[in-house]
């Protein structure tokens, strides 16, 4: 049995974690960890995950974001030549998506598989090695299906699990610290979470914080209770942002996104945005225009809020 | 849509390069990300007012760093 390298520090994504710590055997043993392409919806851990590989590595890691990069001469200038080339680094580029296309192109030789871990580059007159001995490659994106094929090709494609609610509740206990969370306020305060391992965090951390204002050991379903009140969320963790998008579907009914804008003050990405989680939640439907489904109307009822359709 | 919101009240908003963000969130300052206008910032300190971006949007940007973050471990 293999030692599973990231038990002490990851609640759940147990295949990932038997994945990547064969990965860290294998680095141990070559030097070289594959260059990786991280995906999953936001919160989930991708990022972290990424930190935690880096830390294993015990190279200098740099973080950058892939809308940042405009063209290849930025990413010499900036990027290869003062942070990557004749040293030991770990480059993770996150929402890899919003690369632009030729510095893709680029990454394409640098990355390229062969016998030799190595790739020999030219640029402007340089010409330099990317030894995958001391550089490695991490990457994540929200959208993978976004990523320029070929690229997507040279990288380990890893795919986050969805969390189970068990999971999230352990997370939660441990965004609580030493504040002991029974079943009963763990399923409860697990109905204001959005699903992803972040909210999760983040509802247990406000557990903390209103325990240490409050100078409380304990933390039962009545705190729980008024510390969902306090923090003005809405069922399945929607700021009241988001029920104002539902409330202005349910009352359109059926409504064209340009619509929906123009009633909400809301830039049509941004709308698209907000209805994202919606949709998976199945509280929304789109064909053609927009319209509430009845789990939306249900939501909408059991958080008692009104909209005139409804 | 306007570049900079034409409010003279607070808080204060402004428009930032990416790029820059680094030296913001670096700083003991309140800052807004109005999801409506993307790009824009606000914020209620008046002298972020030097990191007004020095290209107009759709410029060159060519010599804009990317926005590079060093993580340390603790080990």
């Amino acid at each position: 049995m293999k030692e599973d390298h990231f038990a002490a520090d990851f609640i759940g994504q147990a295949r990932v974690r038997r994945q990547l710590s064969h990965y860290l055997d294998i680095f141990q043993k070559t030097g070289v960890f594959k260059h990786c392409l991280f995906s999953a919806q936001k919160g989930n851990g991708k990022t972290r995950i990424c930190h935690e590989i880096g830390k294993r590595l015990g190279r200098k890691f740099y973080e950058i974001n892939g809308g940042s990069i405009k063209n290849v001469k930025q990413f010499y200038d900036h990027i290869l030549s003062p942070l990557v080339i004749d040293q030991d680094v770990t480059l993770m580029i996150d929402e890899i998506h919003a690369l632009d296309i030729s510095v893709s192109d680029f990454l394409l030789n640098m990355l390229s598989p062969n016998d030799k871990d190595a790739n020999t580059m030219r640029y402007n007159g340089s010409e330099f090695v990317i030894d995958f001995r001391r550089f490695t490659f991490l990457s994540a994106t929200t959208e993978p299906h976004k990523v320029f094929t070929a690229l997507r090709s040279r990288l380990k494609q890893i795919t986050l699990s969805r969390y189970s609610v068990t999971d999230l509740q352990k997370i939660l206990q441990r965004g609580a610290k030493q504040i002991k969370l029974k079943k009963v306020v763990l399923d409860y305060l697990s109905k204001y979470i959005r699903g992803n391992a972040r909210s999760a965090w983040v509802m247990g951390r406000e557990v903390y914080d209103y325990c240490d204002l409050h100078g409380k050991g304990e933390f039962d379903l009545t705190d729980a209770e008024h510390l969902i009140d306090i923090l003005n969320v809405y069922e399945y963790g929607f700021t009241e942002l988001e029920v104002q998008v539902l409330q202005s579907i349910a009352e359109c009914d059926i409504s064209s996104l340009t619509k929906l804008s123009a009633k909400s003050g809301f830039t049509m990405q941004a709308q698209r945005d907000l209805e994202r989680e919606m949709l998976g939640m199945d509280l929304i439907e789109v064909d053609g225009g927009r319209r509430i489904t009845r789990r939306g109307k249900d939501y909408l009822k059991r958080n008692e809020i009104y909209a005139t359709n409804t | 849509m306007p570049r900079t919101p034409n409010s003279k009240n607070k808080p204060k908003l402004i428009s930032v390069k990416l790029s820059k963000l680094n030296e913001i969130f670096n700083q003991d300052v309140t800052v807004l990300v109005d999801a409506r206008y993307g790009p824009f910032l606000a914020a209620e300190e008046t002298d972020l007012e030097k990191f007004k971006p020095e290209t107009a949007e759709g410029e060159d940007r060519e010599d804009e760093k990317p926005m590079v973050r060093e993580v340390k471990f603790d080990n």
